[in-house]
């Protein structure tokens, strides 16, 4: 299954999306901002424009199936960034 | 605290819980239990009540989990839970484990594994004051077998046990309010959210495993296409509609202390909630529509008690928010 991974890369980000895994619910597709995601014939999840792709995550975090990953340089700081402070609303 | 990209990249960390498992298309539960994993630092044990969640992630010989995961029944998930809990507090305390190295240990219960089934469990569990983070994923009927009401099945909804028809309108009885029940065991974190609003349940998850000791209860709205009779494609937004109707209001509860999270907006009537929903159907036939005003009614009622008990706690969280600046603490470092 894990063969199925497709890398779509924009300098040194990239989204892997694995499309075995998609169930075709759309959640993705509504909440992708840069609108660049579609259902295929087979009912799975296709990246039309990488190139609009702003990795923002937002699929990555949606999709009940799993099927987004986002890598991005700045991986490494993940575990430093427990108590940074951040504005809400 | 993580923003949506943190979140998402610790998915490629760590994999907690993975895809290729058989939940629905659509489903809100994986998102729940990603966004709770995923916010959480520490090494995780999970303890899983049956339910969608791990019928539909265990089947022999594959699983989804890549943490230490342990399936009990319905009735007794909080008292293993609490089992596992002492155990490891046991082992600490001889030595066999370092005691410079916490543990979080999750519960996931559905609502028919919470609010029916394992209450008693969940109540003796928080009563004891195990220091674990019980997370009820709401979907309001027990999908997993049928959809049958639950007592979280709200007032009108159609399932197989509370069919609509010449009859019947639905359910005849108000959903039970076990975010209430939690509070009323004095526990130091109780918090309400939703699969929509993913920064809300990540702060949440996050202050009740690193803040307190003791026993936290989290309420998540999920949805559930198959029950719900809803476009799949629309999960999160009914989710997020549930929240700016007031039906599921996004508060937490801290020693006691109410805190509203999310301010809806304006006026959002319940009837743009309920219509999304094959299950409300039968509400919008001109005979019912003194279920609707009642069903409103209802809402209302409920939202001036929740945000009268918020106005009064106002106080205490400035006092809360000046302490936890002095400590970097980020929740509450607006």
């Amino acid at each position: 299954m894990l063969n199925n991974i497709k890398r779509y890369e924009q300098g040194d980000a990239a989204l892997l999306v694995n499309h075995e895994w998609c169930k075709g619910c759309n959640i993705c597709v509504e909440a992708c901002p840069s609108d660049i995601l579609t259902l295929d014939d087979a009912d799975k999840i296709q990246v039309t424009d990488v190139s609009k792709c702003i990795f923002c995550g937002i699929c990555a975090a949606r999709c009940p199936d799993f099927c987004f990953t986002l890598e991005r340089p700045e991986s490494n700081l993940i575990s430093n960034n427990s108590y940074e402070t951040y504005t809400r609303k | 605290m993580p923003n949506i990209k943190t979140l998402a990249l610790n998915e490629s960390r760590e994999m907690r819980f993975r895809g290729g498992h058989s939940l629905c298309q659509g489903c809100g539960i994986p998102i729940v239990v990603r966004t709770v994993l995923n916010s959480i630092e520490t090494p995780v044990v999970v303890i899983n009540a049956t339910g969608c969640l791990e019928v539909a992630t265990t089947r022999y010989p594959t699983t989804a989990w890549n943490v230490p995961w342990l399936h009990v029944a319905f009735e007794n998930a909080s008292a293993a839970a609490s089992g596992v809990e002492t155990a490891f507090r046991a082992l600490v305390k001889r030595g066999a484990l370092p005691d410079d190295q916490p543990v979080t240990f999750v519960t996931f219960g559905g609502d028919g594994g919470t609010y029916d089934i394992g209450l008693q469990s969940l109540s003796g569990a928080l009563e004891r004051g195990h220091n674990f983070l019980y997370v009820c994923y709401d979907n309001e009927a027990y999908m997993n077998t049928g959809i049958q009401r639950s007592s979280a099945t709200p007032f009108g909804a159609d399932t197989t046990t509370s069919p609509a028809g010449t009859v019947s309108f639905g359910k005849a009885q108000q959903r039970k309010d076990l975010t209430a029940i939690a509070i009323a065991h004095h526990i130091p974190y109780v918090g309400q959210s939703s699969i929509s609003h993913w920064q809300d349940l990540s702060d949440k998850v996050k202050y009740a495993t690193t803040q307190f000791d003791g026993p936290a209860f989290l309420n998540v709205l999920s949805t559930c296409q198959l029950g719900w009779r809803h476009e799949p494609k629309d999960a999160v937004m009914i989710a997020r509609l549930a929240v700016e109707t007031r039906f599921w209001p996004l508060y937490e509860v801290i020693d006691g202390h109410y805190r509203l999270t999310h301010e809806p907006l304006d006026n959002v009537p319940i009837e743009r909630w309920l219509r999304l929903q094959g299950r409300f159907k039968h509400l919008f036939q001109p005979e019912n529509k003194g279920l609707l005003n009642e069903i409103q009614t209802h809402v209302d009622k409920e939202w001036q008690r929740i945000i009268d008990l918020c106005e009064t706690d106002k106080p205490y969280f400035e006092a809360l928010k000046q302490t936890h600046q002095q400590n970097s603490v980020s929740s509450y470092a607006q």
